[in-house]
């Protein structure tokens, strides 16, 4: 276990590296940061003098090796336009993000489990084709789209619910109805997918020899034996959504770190968009290693080193 | 044997299977069949794959369709309200050992959720004298499927089935998937259970020399009818049938022993099984 353990802390420190890597070096590749931060208007000593402040006249290996060590030590820099600790600006949006990516991952489960068993309970069946195109219609409707129509109807047409910003918890109820139709017809398929395979093992026609009830036989032996992908697939989403629903928030205005990277892109705040990268980098390898400890935790097959 | 006696009745069971596709034919699986069971008694079905063995067993177990016909156990019809307990009164033993456990789940939890569904009739007996009933020893009892033999997990699989009591056993293939030496072990233990427990057995099965030698009597299928049926030396000695006739004329030379030769003389149990060595039956 700790030889596995070791394994999965080594991949995912060369996952971070490699990430923070290109983060750094995309930040620098696409033109002189300071050139396009000040704007074509500014002095060459304006230039120079931001360069040098910002170590950007040192060698490109140096830079990396001084970024490298910054991160070592929990350093993320400094924001170029708000003048405060990226860290700092990264904890702020923090719970706005956490809040919303929570309450879509909430809904996508709660709708996208019980669609995906029940396609795969009536597979091949008319209640199947319809859970399967509510699924695509979840994969293939933009957005941004869904988003303005649900604004439309349910904040400026109805007036039910407000249209942006977080007021409380009614703010949350369409921004997190955006965000969770695309992990909800994920969840939903690969559920379907997943229950399908289970279904048609024999130990579940043992347990319903043996009497069983067939709830518990769909849900306590089918749906823990099918759970490992629907798992994975929902602990990723939850990265995602993590590391910022960046459409969801810019048309809610929802103060998150997906409002906060647009607001470094229109801002050519270099560091700070370097600063949610790496962020967004870690979260995913931490959600990864999670998933991975859950695998031997959820199959003893696998911690036993036979599935 | 006399009605009162019948464990299970089949009579006239048909079972179809709907067409595949628009231009498919209806697939009739099981035509018209009809066989009992008695008290203590082992009834075996062969036939080739696709001969409706399985079709058959899957209904009488209640898991599979039954379009025209009935099949009772105990007295109860099977059925769409065939309820919990008439359930447990027929068990089911499959082909595949490690198949048929949940691979999640120890031998203790398997065994302690039939006890909470089944209150009424695990009472009996421990989880320890169960495991010993099916030459087992308690140290299985934490262990998951994979952490079995498949000698041992089918064994596990019978003590599940023990443990509700049935009346009647269904054991489709149940040696098949299993190494030479351990099908041997797991035959004695069927007949062993026959004896000691009471047990009736329907025993499907490809393999003749298998059926002969545990089978009280024998029901031949061909295309989902049965085409021959009566007690299993008869049956075997005097053919009356070209099929059976060329069943057994398939039946391979034998260079080494059986298994039902070995469920005959060996009283060996594998060394690190985790067996305990069972009592020769026959």
């Amino acid at each position: 276990m700790i030889r596995f353990l070791a394994g999965k802390a080594v991949q995912g420190i060369a996952t971070l590296i490699i990430a923070v890597s290109v983060a750094f070096f995309l930040a620098r590749g696409t033109g002189n940061p300071v050139r396009e931060m000040l704007g074509d208007l500014a002095s060459a000593e304006q230039v120079a003098q931001l360069n040098a402040q910002l170590g950007l006249d040192r060698p490109l290996s140096v830079q990396y090796l001084h970024f490298l060590g910054d991160l070592v030590t929990g350093n993320l820099g400094d924001s170029l336009r708000y003048g405060s600790s990226n860290l700092e600006l990264i904890q702020s949006r923090l719970p706005a993000s956490i809040q919303l990516a929570a309450a879509a991952m909430f809904i996508a489960v709660l709708f996208g489990v019980p669609l995906g068993i029940w396609a795969a309970l009536r597979e091949g069946r008319l209640a199947d084709r319809l859970a399967s195109a509510v699924a695509l219609a979840g994969q293939s409707i933009p957005l941004f789209w869904l988003g303005l129509m649900l604004i439309l109807l349910f904040a400026v047409g109805l007036g039910w619910l407000p249209a942006g910003q977080s007021t409380g918890f009614s703010s949350l109820i369409l921004p997190a109805v955006t965000l969770s139709t695309l992990p909800m017809a994920q969840i939903a398929r690969l559920t379907r997918s997943s229950m399908s395979e289970v279904l048609g093992e024999a130990f579940l026609s043992a347990a319903q020899a043996r009497g069983i009830p067939r709830w518990r036989i769909v849900l306590i032996h089918a749906l823990q034996n099918a759970s490992l992908p629907v798992i994975t697939i929902i602990a990723l989403q939850a990265g995602t959504l993590l590391s910022g629903a960046i459409t969801v928030e810019f048309v809610f205005a929802w103060p998150g770190l997906g409002t906060l990277a647009t607001q470094a892109v229109q801002t050519r705040d270099f560091s700070l968009i370097q600063a949610i990268v790496v962020f967004g980098a870690a979260v995913f390898v931490v959600v990864n290693l999670i998933v991975d400890l859950l695998y031997g935790v959820l199959d003893p097959r696998i911690r036993d080193g036979v599935a | 044997m006399t009605e009162e006696r019948r464990v299970l009745d089949v009579d006239r069971l048909s079972v179809v299977h709907r067409a595949r596709g628009r231009r498919g034919h209806p697939v009739v699986a099981v035509d018209d069949v009809s066989l009992g069971v008695g008290a203590g008694e082992i009834v075996g079905v062969v036939g080739e794959s696709g001969s409706g063995k399985t079709s058959l067993a899957m209904a009488v177990a209640g898991l599979g369709k039954i379009s025209t016909g009935k099949v009772t156990v105990s007295g109860t019809e099977v059925g769409k309200r065939f309820s919990r307990s008439a359930r447990a009164e027929i068990q089911v033993i499959l082909q595949d050992p490690h198949g048929s456990l949940d691979p999640r789940q120890s031998v203790r939890r398997g065994l302690r959720e039939l006890r909470g569904i089944h209150s009424e009739r695990t009472a009996w007996v421990t989880d320890e004298e169960l495991l010993a009933k099916v030459g087992l020893t308690a140290d299985l009892l934490d262990r998951l499927p994979h952490q079995m033999s498949g000698g041992q997990a089918q064994r596990v699989s019978i003590a599940r089935a023990l443990l509700l009591r049935p009346s009647l056993l269904l054991a489709d293939e149940p040696t098949s998937a299993l190494d030479v030496s351990v099908q041997a072990q797991i035959l004695r233990l069927l007949l062993e259970l026959r004896r000691t427990e009471g047990l009736a057995i329907l025993f499907i099965s490809h393999d003749l020399a298998v059926v002969r030698a545990v089978c009280d009597q024998v029901h031949v299928m061909l295309r989902g009818q049965v085409v021959e049926h009566g007690v299993t030396a008869e049956v075997f000695d005097r053919p009356a049938h070209e099929y059976t006739r060329r069943l057994l004329a398939a039946i391979p030379g034998r260079q080494t022993a059986s298994p039902a030769e070995q469920a005959h003389v060996s009283d060996d149990s594998i060394p690190g099984d985790g067996h305990r060595s069972p009592t020769p039956v026959l």
